[in-house]
């Protein structure tokens, strides 16, 4: 039988594996533990460099000696391209992310007048716990003029978010669909999302101020938790129509109606969980 | 074993390690280099206890996962268990091998340090293969195996030199360790005899 002190080693061997084998976007957290038991380390790595450095100076391509002024002018230029380097990955990274949510959104948004914008959401101090609150965006360097009051916003995988409620130069403010000012939203019921083409009912979602949506439906209507909700409102642009509103979170009996049952819907793209969105215009419509 | 020596002697030589690593560097072996590490580790897994030796071991390896510069891919991101891996797997492998020999000899020392050196470095270049294969690990493409072979080599070849001095100097402070496993069977044998 294994001793407390060999199942103590062999624990700590099988975690060490796993994390030698863990992608590095899950290991973050071992720089922060590098950074700690290197602190001791980190002395006599200083004095092995200069000792290096004494004892086998630096020499260019040619073999000349490289003279110490040259050397940290060469340093410097390689920090400042390693730094422009990491910008650049991670504009390349955004760029890349607003790409994929753009290709997400359905085609006919692709193919209004104006085409869709992509904004970041701004750090703000708001409570994002609270799912009615409105979500602030960054405003966007250049075309801010293609952002409207009523635009409809959406985060990747058709998951629409809200509306845009407040279009300046310095503030961009969402108004989330599961907030109480955002009425009732017609809805179909689909079994999975990709199961389009046969809605199981309509159902008319009205939020209920705390986050989500509820409906009251027929008793007889085979809903389940997990099915989708499908935007069909003819209230809302036609370019939009489709989006996911949200998912059925649970279902819940209605004493004074027996015959009927309380669909609650949890919205599709949280606030809390949004990072990047795409606005889709409205503006050709307004005119209509 | 004393890990109130061990430790602080393990932050001296894996912060040296990480130094002057280069200074010793073989650039036609593909960079092999000694490893004061590997020589610690070999000197500590011929004369302590075996539980002793795997932590050792394991301490020495993760000193080496973190050590400056350890970094690597875009995000220079640490991965924290190659070495630490490693260097158990090499003190386990000496554990196996350390009755058969002369454990307080400066020449076991040094053909055990290389074998140290070479078997971690084995376990640290499967490891990162492995990595490669793994799809969500995102890791460098590994070096051919030639290359790999021949850094193994150096590092074998350089570590036993290098443990001329570093483990003459760790042998003569051996009584500091209190090492609390008798002695090899061959020395034995040799105590009675003399």
């Amino acid at each position: 039988m294994f001793s407390r002190r060999r199942l103590a080693l062999g624990i700590v061997l099988l975690l060490t594996t796993v994390s030698a084998l863990l992608p590095p976007s899950a290991s973050g957290w071992s720089n922060d533990v590098a950074d700690i038991l290197r602190v001791g380390q980190m002395p006599f790595a200083r004095m092995g460099v200069a000792l290096n450095g004494w004892l086998r100076p630096w020499r260019d391509a040619q073999g000349q000696p490289v003279d110490p002024a040259t050397l940290e002018a060469v340093q410097a230029e390689r920090d400042r391209l390693e730094r422009l380097f990491r910008q650049e990955r991670i504009r390349a990274d955004e760029l890349a992310a607003r790409v994929r949510l753009l290709e997400s959104l359905p085609d006919s948004a692709l193919r209004a007048p104006i085409p869709p914008t992509t904004l970041s959401r701004a750090v703000t101090g708001r409570a994002v716990r609270d799912a009615t609150a409105r979500i602030e965006l960054q405003p966007p360097d250049v075309g801010e003029d293609r952002l409207h009051v009523g635009d409809v916003v959406v985060a990747s995988g058709r998951r629409l978010v809200g509306r845009l409620e407040r279009a300046t130069d310095l503030r961009l403010l969402v108004r989330p669909v599961a907030h109480p000012d955002t009425g009732p939203i017609e809805v179909a019921l689909v079994r999975g999302a990709d199961d389009t083409t046969r809605p199981l009912a309509r159902i008319l979602l009205q939020p209920d101020g705390r986050g989500t949506l509820r409906a009251d439906v027929d008793r007889r209507v085979d809903v389940q938790v997990g099915d989708a909700l499908m935007l069909t409102d003819p209230g809302w642009p036609a370019r939009v129509q489709g989006l996911v509103v949200g998912h059925v979170q649970a279902l819940e009996p209605i004493d004074a109606a027996p015959l009927r049952q309380r669909v609650v819907v949890m919205p599709a793209a949280p606030p809390q969980s949004i990072v990047q969105v795409a606005v889709v215009s409205t503006a050709s419509e307004v005119g209509e | 074993m004393r890990w109130l020596v061990f430790f602080p002697v393990l932050v001296i030589f894996a912060g040296l390690d990480a130094g002057i690593g280069s200074l010793f560097a073989i650039s036609w072996m593909g960079g092999a280099a000694p490893s004061l590490v590997a020589i610690l580790v070999a000197f500590v897994a011929l004369q302590a206890s075996p539980r002793a030796t795997l932590w050792a071991g394991w301490w020495a390896g993760l000193m080496l996962d973190v050590a400056p510069g350890s970094g690597s891919g875009g995000t220079m991101a640490v991965v924290l268990g190659p070495h630490a891996l490693g260097m158990t797997a090499a003190a386990w492998i000496v554990l196996v091998c350390r009755g058969l020999v002369f454990r307080t000899r400066l020449p076991t020392l040094m053909a055990v340090a290389g074998v140290v050196a070479a078997a971690s470095a084995l376990a640290v270049t499967s490891i990162r293969t492995l990595r490669f294969w793994l799809p969500w690990t995102e890791a460098a493409v590994p070096q051919p195996a030639v290359d790999v072979l021949l850094r193994l080599c150096g590092d074998a070849v350089a570590t036993g030199i290098l443990a001329i001095i570093v483990g003459g100097v760790l042998l003569m402070t051996s009584r500091w360790w209190r090492f609390d496993t008798t002695p090899g069977r061959l020395d034995y044998a040799g105590r009675r005899g003399g």
